[in-house]
């Protein structure tokens, strides 16, 4: 089915959906089964361009959006991931909507705009009108852009995207505390590669999901355990992210990491207070 | 290393970022930012290692924020997340390249690491922190080349040197801004915080 020339994905369940561009991903749905909180997230994915950058910005922005794609100073890339992100973005909040609610939005309505922190928030007046406010992460990875989406309130998510084709020389000596390293070093040779991004990719989900990416410093996330079987690594705040989230001293955040062909992913979803 | 231009540590540094952003030299430039230029926080660490070994340099783990609060004590730079009007004054201090409107309104300590992500400040902290590696030995002339850790060793002596980090450079830069600059100012005449 076509709308507007745009190829339409199929949704999730029975809803009906028109002119989506990405396309559900299930594989960091997939990992929350070991989740708590039993969530019902969606996960949205766009590999190629739909269509010419500045088409599609015309399609799918709001006004404001469209102000901030035609004056972003960035260069192209920066700009065209910031396209891709915000399409994907919004697919994920729109289908999670007609899922849950029987609502058709188009791209326009669902304003992807970030919070004072940074974070990308969801807006627009579907939020008022259907009462939610719905938590999004955005990332992006070699012209690929994944985009997690949850309705329930006081949930919130974190993904993140990596692809293990990019070289990365020794990213290990700052990105990991020695402890870190002595969890790396003892895992298969085979799989460190993989495993040294798993881990960055929870540390960097994690951050995403508490809103305030790595201002504390990196090692603030600290890596307790990494489950090779499951795929779980479970985190813990130290230091100067202790200031922002006090509530989290001694609290042990999980994060689902997985490996999809040459992209690895984390997936993380908390439920409860923070600050 | 022999004293770099700054049109050289430029030069070499926008090659370093083209690289690990797979974009071309050409659209690196002092005023650009590194997340403008699609920087992500791994490639900034990638960037931060590759300039490391490239110039034999230890580029700084805290900011100098972080720094500045161990020498001067607290809630004299920031306060509740904010930085104070001293705060602003030594972060002009340290980012004479950054636009002054920036520090016009409140600045939230938090934002503060963004700043910091112009080519032309890292040009600037490379090329400072380059000064303080030596290209040749001391003794006898040779070549120095990168060693264990933060030491350089001569490939014709084996005269061994330790670098200075980047947390040190940050340290006695702000020691020595917190004695001339804040001190009299303040009418200070004890370093009650300063660091031994």
């Amino acid at each position: 089915m076509d709308a507007f020339g745009l190829t339409v994905c199929d949704p999730p369940g029975n809803v009906p959906c028109t002119s989506c561009l990405s396309r559900p991903w299930d594989a960091p749905i997939a990992l929350l089964r070991h989740s708590p909180y039993r969530p019902e997230p969606l996960c949205c994915r766009l590999d190629a361009w739909p269509l010419e950058p500045n088409l599609l910005a015309d399609l799918i922005l709001s006004p404001g959006e469209a102000d901030v794609w035609r004056s972003m100073r960035a260069v192209d890339k920066r700009r065209h991931e910031w396209l891709l992100g915000r399409a994907v973005a919004k697919d994920a909040v729109r289908l999670l909507i007609a899922e849950h609610w029987g609502v058709q939005l188009t791209p326009a309505e669902v304003e992807i705009l970030p919070d004072p922190y940074g974070r990308p928030r969801a807006m627009g007046p579907f939020t008022a009108r259907l009462g939610i406010q719905p938590a999004i992460s955005i990332s992006h990875s070699h012209g690929t852009a994944v985009a997690l989406a949850v309705l329930h309130p006081g949930q919130l998510v974190g993904i993140d995207l990596e692809n293990l084709a990019q070289r990365r020389e020794s990213f290990e000596a700052i990105a990991f505390s020695p402890d870190e390293r002595r969890m790396l070093a003892a895992m298969p040779r085979e799989s460190r590669q993989e495993w040294a991004l798993r881990m960055w990719c929870a540390k960097e989900g994690v951050a995403k999901a508490l809103g305030r990416g790595f201002s504390s410093g990196i090692q603030a996330f600290h890596i307790t355990s990494a489950e090779t079987g499951s795929g779980v690594v479970q985190l813990e705040l130290r230091d100067q992210a202790l200031e922002h989230f006090p509530r989290l001293r001694g609290i042990s955040i999980m994060a689902y990491t997985g490996r999809e062909k040459d992209y690895v992913f984390s997936t993380t979803i908390y439920q409860g207070a923070v600050e | 290393m022999p004293t770099m231009t700054e049109s050289e540590v430029f030069d070499k540094f926008a090659q370093i970022v083209a690289r690990s952003l797979r974009i071309d030299a050409s659209q690196v430039s002092p005023d650009t930012h590194l997340n403008d230029l699609g920087a992500e926080s791994l490639d900034l660490i990638e960037i931060t290692m590759e300039t490391e070994t490239q110039f034999h340099i230890f580029l700084p783990d805290k900011s100098i924020l972080e720094t500045a609060v161990e020498v001067f004590g607290p809630d004299i730079l920031e306060k509740d997340g904010y930085l104070t009007d001293e705060g602003k004054r030594l972060m002009m201090r340290r980012l004479p390249e950054a636009d002054v409107r920036i520090f016009q309104g409140e600045v939230a300590v938090k934002d503060l690491y963004s700043y910091f992500l112009k080519v032309g400040t890292w040009v600037r902290m490379v090329q400072a922190l380059a000064e303080y590696t030596p290209g040749e030995c001391a003794e006898c002339g040779g070549r120095m080349a990168a060693s264990m850790g933060f030491r350089m060793k001569c490939a014709s002596c084996g005269q061994e040197i330790t670098l200075r980090s980047g947390e040190e450079l940050n340290r006695e830069w702000v020691r020595e801004y917190y004695e001339n600059e804040y001190q009299p100012r303040a009418g200070m005449t004890v370093a009650a915080h300063a660091v031994q």
